[in-house]
């Protein structure tokens, strides 16, 4: 029972100091129904928030324990919510969609179902052993930070483990720690549910931005089907059910690309800081996010240098430093500790176009392996999202959008070749041993980029009537601007 | 390489499918040229369908996977300790489960938040060892151990103290042991 009471009170810190830093980010509107239909998006982001700056204070000396966690969890929500009064005073209604009664039921049958199916995966889960790499590294650090309160060298440190990715950053195993210290014993079992709850937590992040905070009508919601895909696709349930932290990772570097694409297409600058806070704790999980996240802040970057925008590109200067200092304290201390990873490619000599062109052999077996993994483990999602970015730019839908999409999966898809193709270990090891789990790295990204795509062509296919020109195939130069889709120069 | 020509051939299919998903629809409902805003309704009701398609398609396969992990539920102190009869490198078919017993045996004997020294020989893995002694540390370099563990090598000192039967060493079985430092 002390468990389970420790467990639930963990949940209620972290979604508390969401939903401040939501409010204050101007992404929930007062009241207990925002704050009901954001509950999700507030485990994610309190969550995030929290473990990263749990990370700083532990980097930096301070004892990680319950009482930190419970005191950052608490200065943040204070700190949300105090803002958010003074920037947003006014009580606004929450808009309102009128949906037919036969919506109204297909809405109410379909939480019931998601409720039913995240409650048996919760539960199925909560007794998973712990095994593999979750045994080796993300458990053994988890573990060894519930029962001391600081970076023990004689586990962080241990020459002996320098074979298990030392420098592999510390959001798994913060976040285990203090659930374990929630718990008042460690049980490492039940951290499988908490991952579970933080996969659901990002497609409800995603919904509720896209769907749900504007009350957008139930037709243009069928993207909830992609998503959907994502906490049923098996190698997803896998990584979960094993404790890795390729899915966290993931799904918090999807869900912070997702948040940036809706900023560049809406302008709405809490957006672009939400993305900041999920993109840190994306970076610091694994460190192909870490690389991910680079990625994704210059594709961004990219889009607005070609908007010209000076503005929002200073606002993307300001939530990269942000990130960027998030991300530093735990790289600092790997660096002055001389800790290093075996898989890591020999640099600079790796990004060398020659260094790679040599390795061609080990470029067409990763590139082989690579696809073999996204076509097997993932059905259609390549091809659906790969096609809604071209009929998005063929339909001059969103055209920023697609191309912020199609560009941060390029990215993620070259640099993993990049990172498989030059590293110093054996394919022959390396391959069969992860392929299967770092595909997600950029495969999480293509359901929730692809409902967003899906949404922006369902809307404005609705309010651009069909259409106002009568020209057939439409010359795209004189199509008219789509509301809230910036177009490019041309 | 004609896997990867295969593959990559495969994706590409599979997205001209699409294409062509919504080219039949924008014929069967327009039967003309297609205007933009129907390109992007007939697209966007190809991916929906699809998309819903794959879910209900995928279900199954989900559910059937999360009973295949309820199924394989295990108490809490299974849990910890299953890396030692999992196949690994230093821990070839799990035979490190043979051993499980002894490190039980010392987390008892040693207590919590003891520091030991160790000398070992796989299996299990250095990682899974060092997970199943939690929330005991190993001595670092330099640093006073509260108890020598002999795991599966037993150190000259030891067998000379195990020769004289040196009370302060436990014997659990040829080549393990635990000797106490007398630092508590």
């Amino acid at each position: 029972m002390r468990e389970l009471t420790g467990f639930l009170l963990l949940q209620c810190l972290l979604a508390g100091a969401g939903l401040g830093v939501l409010r204050a980010l101007g992404l929930l509107l007062p009241g207990r129904w925002p704050a009901l239909l954001a509950l999700g998006p507030a485990l994610l982001t309190g969550t995030s928030l929290v473990v990263v700056l749990l990370i700083v204070l532990l980097v930096i000396g301070l004892p990680l324990t319950l009482a930190t966690a419970a005191l950052v969890g608490v200065l943040v929500a204070g700190a949300g919510f105090a803002l958010a009064r003074r920037r947003h005073p006014a009580r606004t209604a929450m808009p309102s969609h009128v949906a037919a009664p036969a919506m109204v039921r297909v809405r109410r049958i379909a939480i019931a179902v998601a409720g039913a199916y995240v409650v048996i995966g919760a539960y199925a889960l909560a007794r998973a052993p712990t095994r593999a790499d979750d045994a080796r590294i993300w458990s053994l650090k988890g573990l060894t930070l519930t029962y001391y309160d600081s970076l023990r060298p004689e586990i962080f440190l241990n020459p002996a483990t320098s074979l298990s990715h030392p420098v592999y950053p510390l959001f798994q195993p913060v976040l285990e720690a203090v659930l374990g210290r929630a718990m008042g014993q460690p049980d490492l079992r039940v951290f499988h549910t908490e991952l579970w709850l933080l996969l659901i937590a990002a497609m409800w992040t995603v919904a509720y931005l896209m769907w749900w905070r504007s009350a957008r009508p139930l037709r243009e919601q069928v993207g909830l089907a992609l998503l959907a895909l994502l906490a049923i696709t098996p190698t997803v349930i896998s990584n979960v059910w094993s404790g890795y932290a390729d899915v966290t990772g993931a799904v918090l570097l999807a869900t912070g690309a997702v948040a940036m694409g809706l900023w560049i297409d809406q302008r709405e600058p809490g957006h672009m800081w939400l993305s900041a806070i999920l993109l840190a704790a994306a970076a610091n999980t694994k460190d192909e996010d870490t690389l991910g996240v680079a990625l994704v802040l210059i594709a961004a970057g990219v889009i607005l240098a070609l908007r010209r925008d000076r503005p929002q590109l200073l606002l993307w200067l300001g939530s990269t430093s942000v990130c960027v200092i998030l991300i530093l304290p735990w790289r600092i201390w790997t660096a002055i500790h001389h800790l290093t990873d075996s898989v890591v490619p020999p640099l600079p000599r790796a990004l060398s176009p020659v260094f790679v062109l040599d390795r061609l052999p080990q470029l067409k077996q990763t590139a082989s392996a690579m696809i073999t993994q996204t076509l097997a483990g993932w059905g259609w999602l390549a091809a659906i999202f790969i096609a809604l970015c071209l009929l998005s730019l063929a339909t001059r839908t969103a055209r920023s959008l697609a191309i912020f999409y199609l560009l941060t999966f390029a990215a993620l898809v070259a640099a993993l070749l990049w990172l498989y193709t030059t590293t110093p270990v054996s394919l022959a090891f390396l391959i069969p041993t992860s392929m299967s789990r770092t595909v997600t790295v950029f495969m999480a990204l293509t359901p929730l980029a692809s409902a967003h795509l899906l949404t922006q062509l369902l809307s404005t296919s609705t309010k651009l009537d069909l259409e106002a020109s009568d020209s057939g195939w439409l010359d795209l130069k004189q199509a008219a601007p789509l509301p809230n889709a910036s177009a490019l120069p041309d | 390489m004609s896997s990867l020509t295969d593959q990559l051939a495969t994706l590409v299919l599979e997205v001209l499918g699409i294409f062509a998903a919504v080219g039949l629809l924008v014929a069967l409902i327009w039967g003309r040229r297609p205007r933009r805003g129907e390109l992007r309704f007939a697209s966007a009701v190809v991916v929906g369908v699809l998309a819903v398609a794959l879910a209900a398609g995928q279900i199954s396969s989900g559910l059937s996977l999360l009973n295949q992990a309820r199924r394989a539920s295990v108490s809490a102190g299974d849990g910890v300790d299953y890396c030692f009869g999992e196949g690994w490198p230093g821990n070839p078919r799990g035979a490190g489960v043979a051993r499980l017993a002894f490190v039980r045996w010392l987390r008892a004997r040693m207590g919590p938040h003891a520091v030991y020294a160790i000398d070992y020989a796989p299996p299990p893995d250095v990682n899974c060892l060092l997970l199943g002694l939690l929330p005991a540390l190993p001595a670092r370099a330099g640093e006073r151990a509260d108890w020598t563990i002999a795991f599966g090598a037993v150190p000259a000192e030891m067998q000379a103290r195990i020769a004289a039967h040196d009370p302060s060493v436990r014997v659990f079985a040829p080549g393990f042991a635990l000797q106490g430092d007398q630092k508590r």
